[in-house]
């Protein structure tokens, strides 16, 4: 214990003692360094210039470390102003981001939607590029140092050198580095205090360049908008190979597409929204608002009519009537079920009773009774009354509500009434009277429910599998030959459209004319191709090279890809069980009549429809810019007038038919045919139009062959011969067809046996028409590149041209004061 | 001099007094200035001239003169340039096309231009909206303008007028707020801490202290630090929603304004119509048009218009949390037994 004690007070003791010394070392210190007190030594240095890969992950870094000192500072409050700073830029690329995200959403098309981001970054990255390209390159070059160079702070802050014109730490800089930048810079080398002059020249150029860089960043989004100009067209085309690159390798994976579908949250939640329409209305009897509403989540082409692509709803507008097709089934079924199930019907004894006793009242007026039943006989009457209480007698006992008899009982003992029955006229006015208390049997809610849930299993194993297989077809097709812009069908059709466009060679100024009417159109088409056709080689190169695009498209990309999708379509509807109540599949196999190729199941004729309208038009629109100028050629060499005069054309009136044939070939859509070209006013003659154009003449071997030009046929791809023949033929019937129609008895040859819609897009778009539009849009680039283009070249001139005045420092003679003394001293000897 | 036994009078500001050579300093020198509702215009007007006139010929010459702020104000030449350009980008050519592409053309010209309007607006309002929140729960204006008077070299010979106007913030930098001149302006009204009584009162502090300064100035750096750092996100969330809703289709059209009517007419119509688009505007974008676009489009928009409310209010709440002590604490933090307090 003792030992404790003194343990513990010898531990203070000591305890004492070492503070005392720690005390005076502190002291001591303190006064030996009281007066070498130094600032600490400066660590800061400046950045090398990195290559573009190193210097963007290093920036991708720094964002990170902003991201970082930002939660920093709103949760501790602690910062500084060049951090702050920095918060801002970081805050400007999040903001873009986001509102390039939402511009995103509202772009209907892939390319439009990428281009809201490229268009983010281009403008970010012109931003970057204005001053770096335009300002700071070129000046590096001239001067020898950069004027944004950065350096890092001793507090390891990434700052830029010159941003401060007042405070440029100029330790940073070795007298070596600076003497170079002076040599660049022409400052003579024996001049006094040189690294000063250096120093001030630099400074000066520095604070020009950033002052340009002021002055001219705002317009820089003159670059992001040629950038994006020119990255559009490259984006476009990328994307329609990537679409069909896709599509290609997903036409085999079409089962899995369609699981995956079925899978689909979006899909999934649809389901439970149709469902619901089911489900709320079990309990009460069914009526016809439920079936419309049934009929409506039953079918299943619903999925393409409630897609956004307009063409696709009017496409499958004709098949509209399946929903109602699939309500009348299920209210016929309903009516037998109902029939089959109700309960009995009864009639309400206690009210019928209560009528009869008016009418049969003991002490009543005989007349009165008479009256009332309008019957002779009025014994005969009271006899089936009195046997009908009496037989019923037991009912009049039971309390008011239960006094119901099923109708048959009634009528049964109606019947059965001795002697009274020999008249039938008295009995049915008996069957009558209680006819009117009938109180209809109701069917059991069980069966209803069961009935109404039975549409659910339907929904489940057939609709929606359906309905997931039309989907996943459709986008498909719709890929590959949907209107979208960036479907691989209208890539196509603007390659070839650019193909036509490039052998025409349009002036601005014929764009100017030509956009603003069809006539206008029509008259540059003319000359330019008449030129072409007057030309051999023009001829040859213009026929082979839009044949070969038109080859390119019909047999190597759409011909090979299209018999999958049908194939693989096929495949796809035997997966769908047979459900018993209401066959939907069994209304989906049912054929529909289909032109010549006779019947096909309706889901099939769905995928054909797709395909056949949506590739018609453009196939023709291709084919007609062979055709025109095989007309002009034709025209040209004196062809068309020869198979005119074979086809027993007036000789006289050759002018006016190549007017028409122009007409027809340039102008006419499938409407304008019969009154615009006056064909079917033109009796015989128009055959003989439709014949030239489009049809066969016999020639001087007295062959029969087509009209087409010889060197047309020569030049021509072979592989595209009978698309193009076809084309001709599906016209000549069309256009006949319609004379046919507008003139009875005219009749010509030919029918046509696809729809409307298709004949519509088998004739093509007018090339009037096409050019007026792609004239207007190349007229329109090039007017906004020339507004543009020249202005951004006048800036950019501008700006590197000022750069030339740039480095000439103030007062620059005061440094040159020695060497002036020494040529004084000269003139003193 | 007050002698004898009468109350003895200390001056209350032992600095400066109210006198005919304050107000001659005070016109040479930093000061705070009195602020209205056009004071932010008229600074930014200024800024614009002399960009023009001053600036940008004093940088391009190379002046020795030429300051960071300078650099800085010329920031709003390209803003200006920019937003012109994207908006003759999108609209200056449209006039030469046929008539149907000018109308396609118009309609994306439009939304451009109000997208740009809209940004900038957006980009004015959060920060704008914060400040005036944080005022309302602290009492402090981070907006507090100063005018500072520069004194330049001579250039040339015979230079004389060599001061320069330039119009700051008296809390724009976090690490030097112009704490000097919240001492001046005090001392002019005759007390050198009476804006931070002012705040100290705000804080909850029920009595004045005795160096309310050492207990305000941390709390107002904190709020400096935490608002711009919110700010500079909110901001652009703002400036985000701005363009979104200039995106909606009502901005497709043009604002219809009676042509042969008077002026006063013609504004009130443009200012309805530009009401009833903005009201339209912003239904679109909270309800989405599911017709014509995707259903991201808006649960964007709605992310949009709740982020930009919630990036001002949480941005408010967070610089403002903590500046209130609490109920328990003493009513001054200062131990006023101590001869000096050291922080």
């Amino acid at each position: 214990m003792n030992n404790n004690v003194n343990s513990s007070f010898l531990n203070n003791q000591y305890a004492q003692l070492r503070k005392e010394i720690a005390e005076q070392d502190v002291y001591r210190a303190f006064v030996q360094n009281a007066n070498s007190v130094a600032p600490q030594t400066p660590r800061g240095f400046l950045l090398k210039s990195r290559n573009p890969l190193s210097s963007l992950v290093i920036s991708a870094a720094d964002t990170g470390k902003d991201i970082v000192e930002l939660g920093k500072a709103l949760t501790k409050g602690e910062s500084n102003d060049n951090q702050l700073g920095r918060f801002n830029d970081l805050g400007m690329k999040l903001g873009g981001l986001g509102i390039a995200s939402y511009l995103f959403t509202r772009r209907g098309t892939g390319t439009k939607g990428l281009m809201e981001f490229l268009g983010f970054g281009a403008f970010f990255a012109s931003m970057a590029m204005w001053p770096k390209v335009l300002i700071s390159e070129p000046m590096k070059h001239r001067f020898g140092f950069d004027f944004r160079q950065k350096y890092v702070d001793s507090q390891g802050r990434k700052k830029y050198f010159f941003q401060d014109n007042q405070y440029q730490p100029w330790d940073l800089w070795s007298n070596d580095e600076l003497n170079k930048i002076g040599d660049k810079l022409g400052v003579p080398k024996d001049v006094k205090d040189r690294e000063e002059l250096i120093k001030e020249k630099m400074r000066t150029i520095a604070l020009q360049g950033n002052t340009l860089w002021m002055l001219t960043a705002g317009f820089s989004p003159l670059l992001t908008s040629m950038m994006c100009n020119v990255a559009e067209r490259g984006i476009t085309k990328g994307l329609i190979n990537h679409q069909y690159n896709k599509i290609t390798a997903d036409v085999d994976k079409l089962p899995s597409m369609i699981q995956a579908k079925m899978k689909d949250a979006n899909f999934d939640s649809q389901a439970a929204r149709d469902l619901a329409v089911i489900t709320t209305r079990r309990t009460k009897e069914p009526d016809k608002v439920f079936f419309n509403n049934v009929s409506h989540i039953l079918d299943p082409f619903r999925v393409i009519n409630d897609k956004k692509d307009i063409d696709d709803s009017n496409l499958i507008f004709e098949l509209r009537s399946t929903a109602l097709q699939i309500r009348d089934n299920m209210m016929r079924t309903y009516s037998d079920l109902r029939e089959a199930k109700k309960g009995t019907t009864m009639v309400n004894y206690g009210k019928l009773v209560e009528e009869m006793d008016k009418l049969f009242a003991e002490q009543g007026d005989k007349k009165l009774i008479v009256r009332s039943l309008q019957g002779r006989d009025n014994s005969a009457d009271r006899k089936v009354y009195m046997a009908l209480r009496q037989k019923f007698a037991h009912i009049d006992k039971l309390p008011e509500t239960e006094r119901v008899v099923p109708l048959g009982e009634l009528l049964e003992a109606l019947d059965s009434t001795e002697g009274a029955m020999t008249k039938a006229a008295l009995r049915d006015k008996f069957a009558r009277l209680i006819e009117g208390y009938k109180i209809e049997g109701t069917i059991d809610g069980k069966v209803v429910s069961d009935y109404c849930a039975s549409f659910g299993d339907v929904y489940q194993k057939q609709t929606r599998p359906i309905a997931a297989r039309l989907s996943v077809i459709s986008d498909f097709i719709n890929g590959l030959v949907g209107q979208k812009y960036e479907s691989v069908h209208t890539g196509i059709h603007l390659d070839s459209l650019n193909a036509f466009m490039a052998q025409l060679k349009p002036k601005t100024k014929d764009l100017k004319q030509a956009r603003n009417s069809a006539e206008q159109s029509q008259k540059y088409l003319v000359s330019s191709l008449s030129k072409i056709a007057g030309n051999e080689g023009r001829y040859g190169e213009y026929i082979s090279t839009l044949s070969e695009k038109q080859v390119k498209f019909e047999s190597k990309t759409l011909g090979k890809i299209l018999d999958k999708i049908r194939r693989a379509a096929d495949d796809a509807f035997k997966g769908v069980e047979d459900v018993e109540n209401d066959n939907l599949l069994g209304f989906l196999k049912q054929s529909v009549q289909n032109g010549k190729s006779g019947r096909t199941p309706l889901y099939r004729r769905v995928v054909d429809l797709f395909i056949e309208e949506k590739t018609a038009g453009i196939k023709s629109t291709g084919h007609r810019y062979i055709l025109a100028a095989d007309l002009e050629k034709r025209i040209a060499d004196g062809t068309l007038a020869k198979q005119w005069e074979s086809l027993g054309g007036d000789k006289n009136a050759i002018k006016d038919v190549i007017q028409t044939c122009r007409k027809v070939l340039y102008d006419s859509t499938m409407n304008d045919i019969a009154n615009k070209c006056y064909l079917s006013g033109n009796g015989v003659d128009s055959t003989k139009v439709l014949e030239l154009l489009f049809g066969q003449y016999k020639n001087e071997a007295n062959e029969l062959v087509s009209t087409l030009d010889a060197d047309t046929l020569k030049h021509c791809n072979p592989a595209l011969y009978d698309s193009l023949l076809k084309t001709r033929e599906n016209i000549y019937r069309i256009y006949s067809q319609i004379v046919d129609l507008a003139r009875q008895g005219h009749t010509l040859q030919g029918k046509v046996d696809v729809s409307q819609k298709t004949q519509y897009s088998m004739i093509g778009k007018s090339l009037n028409e096409l050019f007026m539009e792609t004239a207007s849009q190349k007229f329109n680039d090039r007017h906004w590149m020339r507004m543009f283009g020249g202005f951004a070249i006048g800036v950019v001139g501008i700006t590197l041209l000022s750069q030339m005045f740039f480095g000439k420092a103030k007062n620059e003679h005061l440094y040159l004061k020695h060497k002036e003394q020494k040529g004084g001293d000269n003139a003193v000897k | 001099m007050q002698t004898g036994n009468s109350k003895i009078e200390i001056p209350q500001n032992a600095f400066y007094k109210k006198s005919h050579a304050d107000k001659e300093l005070s016109s040479t020198s930093d000061q705070i200035i009195k602020k209205t509702p056009i004071t932010g215009a008229r600074i930014v007007a200024d800024k614009l001239v002399k960009d023009v006139f001053t600036y940008a010929p004093k940088g391009m010459n190379g002046s020795r003169n030429s300051n960071f702020y300078e650099f800085l104000s010329l920031g709003l030449v390209p803003n200006l340039v920019g937003s012109g350009m994207l908006i003759a980008l999108f609209n200056a050519a449209n006039k030469g096309f046929r008539m149907p592409d000018r109308a396609f053309a118009g309609i994306s010209g439009r939304k451009m231009a109000a997208g740009v309007v809209m940004y900038a607006v957006g980009k004015w309002l959060g920060p704008k909206l914060m400040n005036k929140g944080i005022e309302l729960k602290t009492g402090v204006d981070l907006e507090m303008p100063y005018q500072k008077v520069v004194t330049e070299f001579p250039e040339h010979k015979g230079d004389r007028d060599l001061t320069a106007i330039e119009y700051h913030r008296v809390f724009e930098s976090a690490d030097f707020p112009r704490w000097d001149l919240i001492n001046k302006q005090g001392e002019k009204q005759g007390n050198r801490y009476i804006w931070y009584d002012k705040i100290a009162k705000k804080m909850g502090f029920k009595e004045p202290l005795n160096s309310p300064d050492q207990t305000v100035q941390p709390k107002v750096k904190e709020l400096i630090v935490k608002s711009n750092a919110a700010k500079s996100i909110s901001s652009f969330i703002w400036a985000g929603l701005g363009v979104a809703l200039a995106a909606q289709e009502p901005f497709e059209t043009k604002i219809a304004i009676p042509r042969d009517a008077k002026f006063t007419k013609k504004v009130t119509a443009f200012a309805t119509g530009l009401g009833s688009k903005l009201k339209d505007s912003f239904v679109d974008l909270y309800n989405g048009n599911s017709k014509r676009f995707t259903r991201s489009s808006k649960v964007v928009g709605r992310v949009l218009i709740f982020g930009a409310l919630a990036s001002t209010i949480l941005g408010i709440m967070n610089a403002t949390k903590g500046f209130k002590v609490g109920k328990n604490l003493p009513d001054t933090q200062i131990d006023t037994n101590k001869e000096y307090e050291v922080h």
